[in-house]
């Protein structure tokens, strides 16, 4: 493990494949000497400058390949804390390829998968929410996505927990003063001193404040997760109600077979795209109705299971199907486990007597099923509006501007969760008016889950806290 | 031809006491090295023990078969239990001493154990032999040879008391300071920091109207510290409490640049929960007043402490300052409170028995490791005095954990963290706040003492029969189940706690946060129970104990899951023969620190200050890999 952490390591930095630009890091104590075997710069200089761009030509021995830029980072001022070496060549796979090739030839190894950011967190350079974030960044799928990585990488998730730390140190030095400093305040030892620990009620005041602040961060997970994780959005209906044109229009190409025979989609498929900024994966099932062919069968039954883990089902109906379409649909929708957006589709060969009598009629068997959303998947009308509203559906305001607030990892929506409980339960011994190394036995557990999160040392700020705020000591 | 001994303790302060008293008890011949035999045992600022956390120290040092909690009991003059309002967790007994009793009970104690002799004179030099400590030699030239030295100078090494602007050498008022010891000492490679604490004046009783001040009498009847101690008898003295008000801040702020701590006089590093009465003028402007404590210094003196009222200003000053005072209008001063600066070693010198890590045989206990408080030096004074006998026999160190006492906590602290301030104890320092009681130090403790060999038979004894009696009464409430009919109704409902809806054990009752034994005994009663019975054959002590074992049960499992995982760290144990500097993606830091303290488990580096969780992942990964290496290693056949 020693040899294999200390080596030194290459990778491309920027998506493989033709681009204008391609990016090779290196890091590790041998990336100066790699460099200087692989790189000459344009004007002689005896040592290679730091932290600037330096012109020059990639070489193959007397042979030069390419012309660019290197860079070159002095450890420990680089991003991983060891000496690190950009070289920014042409984005051709043949030139990356023998820069690859002669850095390996010349010592270095292949990083694996997050390992420049693993050496970062390890010597110290970022947090493990950074750290977390700089992975969600590499692997955003949408701009918002990596918006709201980018704000855990600047440390404003961390903002928003500080809020939460500050209180629970708060709190915990008001409670550890009052047990052990008992002569300095405790009732009956003489007139009240001014600056005496917070009461029962207080306490009890400051946990309510606590939990709406955790509260918001747990809330705010719903749409972290979805624009981290992406959210499944499985596309429901009866056969030929135009589910896989749906998909195809929502994608903007020709992924799933349509054709005008019912049961063409006899399988669930699969495809991502963009919602509003989130990252929505679209389950084209087949179609859900009763039918005797065994292959149909399963079809539908992998498509009830496709609905069942989805966070949104997209029930699709035919416009000029008549009554029952739009009766199966609620009734299938009232069975499914999930949010559901009713999707009448097939504008273009509708005729504006069947829209009324069609938004009549689910306005009746389903009062709660919020506004229905026209479309026609064949020419596109209403798919932007569609597209809009399953971003709705799925993320708060926050999640839908990628705010800074936004838990977006299942780690730390646990950490916070169980935070929340112990402050919960810290408030309800306090209002009970328990005795207060009760209340502290659950303040202990909010901080120990914080801590985890945050990396801290409750002990000292809780010292900290108590002599800063308390005039104590006889 | 040098003396001979197993142990010599460098000093006769409350770590000395304990030290020599414990090697004593185990065997081993001990001698006892003080610079005046007439303050063995003194009590150089506040005439008290205990205290929150402290007084569960001194339980902690009595179950090991220490002496503080009998010299107190002996001697003292008023006893408090203090937080009776909150939780058993949290009381902790505190006590007001006669001073010179407490000294002279405390010396006795030292005289008349077997195998233990006093000595009047002061360490000149360590003698050293092959790397190890062999013995020292003192001021007169006599040498003593000891393969283990416990060193407890307490704040006279370099010693410097200040009055005002006046500096005068000295470890206490009126007395010398060992200026050679700490050249030794960094000699040895030893890391040196300097401290600052102070004291309060002291005042004729006879110049104080009491009349006018409000009085804090003790508990009657008291509970003793020692599980040894029968009964307190002796006749209880009342302290009285006066605050400060704006003339008396006006009359310090006027001549703070008189302060050492504030002229720059001064750059140890004080006590921030014990601070000088200038520190807490300056640092809360807002409070208007702060509390003083008046206590008697013991039965046959006209001393009076000052408590709260710590300062280092000049003399003058402090005459003028008190005056201010309700009650002290007229005040005599007998001594003037002062500050006094010295030197003391890191505590991270030292592995967890309290011997040093650079000079085998050496231990060190008390404020020479950066503590303050009678009690946290009582507590380390016994377990390096328990640990010198064991280094000697080549036995294993006693050390105890962060779960089973406060000692623990304290030196597990000391030698991990260091202290950046004189370290004083907390029940907040404490994770197993619940199980770390003044009610169970015995149940914790009194085994190991046993076992070790510093508790007598006799007091073992006493704790079997106890225990008996309180694990009856446990299992009964436990086992007994009580079923809501009319007269249990009623008597619910008489002592104000809601109605009980179905069968309950009789443990379940007592739980709740309202009920106590009298609700459990009335119940119990309604089926003719033996509860009652149970309970009139327990003394207070079991009584304390059952009831807290009973109400905080659950809260036990809470706080065992909460630091499960801290548990499992302190098992992984770190390979005595690691080598820092190939553990890779360290950093110069952590890796500095590391090396410094050398923790012995996971648990204990991951305590460490600086060192990351990042880092702790790094450590744990290496020490998993080395491990699997060896076994694979061991296990592929010789070629």
């Amino acid at each position: 493990m020693r040899d294999f952490e200390r080596e030194t390591i290459v990778a491309l930095s920027t998506p493989p494949g033709r681009g204008a630009i391609a990016i090779v890091r290196l890091s590790g104590a041998k990336s100066l000497p790699i460099l200087e075997g692989i790189f000459t710069p344009r004007k002689k200089r005896s040592a290679f400058p730091r932290g600037r761009p330096v012109l020059g030509r990639f070489v193959d021995g007397a042979q030069a390949f390419d012309e660019g830029l290197a860079l070159y980072h002095q450890a420990p001022d680089s991003v991983t804390g060891e000496d690190v070496v950009e070289m920014h060549c042409h984005g051709g796979p043949a030139v990356v390829g023998t820069i690859l090739r002669l850095a390996r030839e010349m010592g270095a190894r292949p990083a694996v998968e997050g390992e420049f950011t693993r050496r970062a967190f390890l010597e110290g350079k970022i947090d493990l929410l950074q750290a977390e974030a700089v992975a969600d960044l590499v692997t955003a799928q949408t701009e918002k996505a990596a918006r709201a990585a980018l704000n855990h990488l600047e440390g404003r998730l961390s903002g928003a927990l500080e809020e939460v730390w500050e209180k629970i140190v708060e709190a915990g030095a008001h409670i550890e003063a009052a047990i052990d400093f008992p002569d300095e305040f405790e009732p009956g030892a003489g007139p009240s001193v001014s600056g005496a620990p917070m009461g029962s009620a207080e306490l009890a005041d400051l946990f309510a404040e606590t939990e709406t602040a955790l509260g918001r961060l747990i809330e705010s997970y719903r749409s972290g997760r979805i624009l981290r994780e992406g959210a499944r959005a499985a596309i429901l209906g009866r056969p030929n109600a135009g589910k896989s044109t749906l998909l195809n229009a929502l994608l903007g190409a020709d992924r799933a077979i349509t054709s005008e025979i019912p049961g063409t989609t006899r399988d669930t498929v699969e495809e991502v795209c963009d919602f509003g900024g989130a990252p929505v994966r679209l389950i084209d099932t087949a179609g859900l109705r009763d039918t005797g062919d065994p292959v149909e069968l399963e079809g539908t039954e992998r498509a009830r299971k496709a609905a069942g883990e989805a966070d949104i089902g997209l029930m699709v109906m035919d416009l000029t199907a008549g009554d029952d379409e739009i009766r199966w649909a609620v009734r299938e929708a009232g069975a499914l486990d999930c949010q559901n957006l009713f999707v009448f589709n097939k504008m273009d060969k509708s005729t504006h007597e069947m829209k009324t009598r069609a938004l009549a009629l689910l306005n009746e068997s389903a009062p709660d099923a919020g506004e229905p959303l026209f479309i026609s998947a064949l020419t596109g009308e209403g798919i932007p509006e569609l597209r809009e509203e399953v971003a709705r559906v799925l993320m708060d305001e926050d999640g839908l501007s990628g705010a800074e607030s936004v838990l977006t990892r299942e780690r730390h929506h646990g950490q916070i969760a169980k935070c929340l409980e112990a402050v919960r339960s810290a408030r309800a011994c306090a209002e009970g008016e328990l005795s207060p190394e009760l209340v502290a036995v659950h303040l202990n557990e909010a901080q120990t889950a914080l801590a985890e999160l945050l990396g801290r040392d409750y002990g000292e700020a809780l010292l900290d806290r108590i002599f800063s705020t308390f005039c104590i000591g006889k | 031809m040098a003396v001979s001994y197993d142990v010599i303790v460098v000093g006769g302060g409350h770590a000395g006491c304990e030290a020599a008293l414990a090697a004593a008890r185990m065997g081993a011949r001990t001698m006892m090295l003080t610079m005046n035999l007439d303050t063995v045992g003194l009590m150089s600022c506040n005439p008290a023990i205990g205290g929150l956390a402290k007084g569960v120290l001194v339980r902690e040092v009595d179950a090991l078969g220490g002496e503080m909690a009998r010299a107190i009991d002996a001697t003292g003059i008023q006893f408090r239990m203090l937080n009776t309002k909150k939780g058993p967790a949290v009381q902790a007994l505190r006590a007001q001493a006669d001073k010179q009793r407490y000294r002279a009970y405390m010396k006795n104690a030292v005289e008349s154990r077997a195998g233990l002799d006093l000595k009047q004179g002061m360490v000149q030099r360590l003698l050293v032999e092959n790397g190890a400590i062999a013995g020292l030699q003192d001021h007169f030239g006599e040498t003593w040879e000891a393969k283990a030295v416990v060193l407890t100078p307490g704040t006279f090494t370099r010693g410097l008391l200040h009055y005002g602007d006046r500096k005068v050498e000295g470890g206490r008022a009126g007395e010398g300071s060992a200026n050679e010891l700490t050249k030794q000492l960094v000699s040895f490679g030893f890391a040196i920091g300097r401290m600052k604490t102070g004291t309060p004046p002291r005042l004729d009783a006879k110049s104080i109207d009491f009349q006018v001040l409000d009085v804090q009498p003790g508990d009657d009847p008291p509970l003793p510290f020692s599980y040894r101690t029968r009964a307190i008898e002796q006749e209880q003295m009342p302290c009285w409490i006066t605050y400060t008000n704006p003339g008396t801040h006006e009359v310090i702020r006027e001549n703070i640049e008189r302060a050492p701590m504030y002229n720059g006089q001064i750059d140890a590093i004080g006590v921030r929960y014990c601070p000088s009465i200038e520190d807490k003028i300056m640092r809360f402007e807002g409070k208007q007043e702060h509390q003083i404590f008046l206590e008697p210094e013991g039965r046959e003196t006209c001393e009076i402490y000052v408590n709260g009222l710590s300062t280092s200003l000049p003399v003058d000053v402090q005459i003028r300052m008190l005056r201010t005072i309700k009650g002290l209008e007229r005040a005599e001063m007998m001594r003037p409170g002062y500050a006094v600066e010295y030197d003391h070693v890191e505590p991270t010198e030292l592995g967890p028995s309290l011997m040093t890590k650079k000079m085998p045989g050496l231990f060190h206990a008390g404020q020479i490791n950066g503590t303050t408080g009678y009690e946290e030096a009582a507590a380390q004074g016994i377990m390096a005095g328990i640990n010198a006998v064991h280094h000697l026999r080549g036995e294993e160190p006693v050390v105890l954990s962060r779960e089973e006492a406060y000692i623990g906590v304290l030196i597990d602290d000391l030698i991990t963290k260091g202290t950046a301030e004189p370290y004083r104890m907390f029940t907040s320092r404490a994770e197993h706040r619940l199980l770390l009681r003044h009610d169970n130090a015995d149940f914790r403790l009194m085994e190991l003492g046993r076992r070790v060999g510093s508790l007598d038979e006799a007091a073992w004894r006493a704790f079997e029969k106890k225990a008996k009696g309180a694990q009856e009464a446990i299992e009964y409430l436990e086992t007994t189940t009580v079923n809501p009919k009319p007269d249990v109704r009623s008597a619910m409902e008489a002592a104000g706690s809601r109605p009980l809806k179905k069968p309950s054990a009789l443990a379940d009752i007592l739980r709740r946060p309202e009920a106590g034994p009298e609700l459990a005994i009335r119940v119990d009663s309604v089926d003719e129970g033996r509860f009652g019975e149970i309970w009139e054959g327990l003394d207070r002590e079991s009584r304390r104990y059952v009831l807290a074992e009973v109400k905080y049960k659950e809260y036990f499992e809470r706080e065992y899951q909460q630091v499960h995982h801290l548990r499992m760290a302190d098992r992984v144990k770190i390979p005595e023969s690691i080598s820092y500097s190939e553990v890779g993606h360290l950093t110069a830091e952590v890796r500095q620190r590391l090396e410094q303290i050398r923790p012995k488990t996971l648990g204990q580096a991951s305590r460490i200050s600086g060192v990351t969780p990042a880092a702790v992942a790094v450590l744990e990964v290496y020490i998993r890999k080395q491990s699997g290496n060896s076994r694979e290693e061991a296990a592929s056949p010789v070629s």
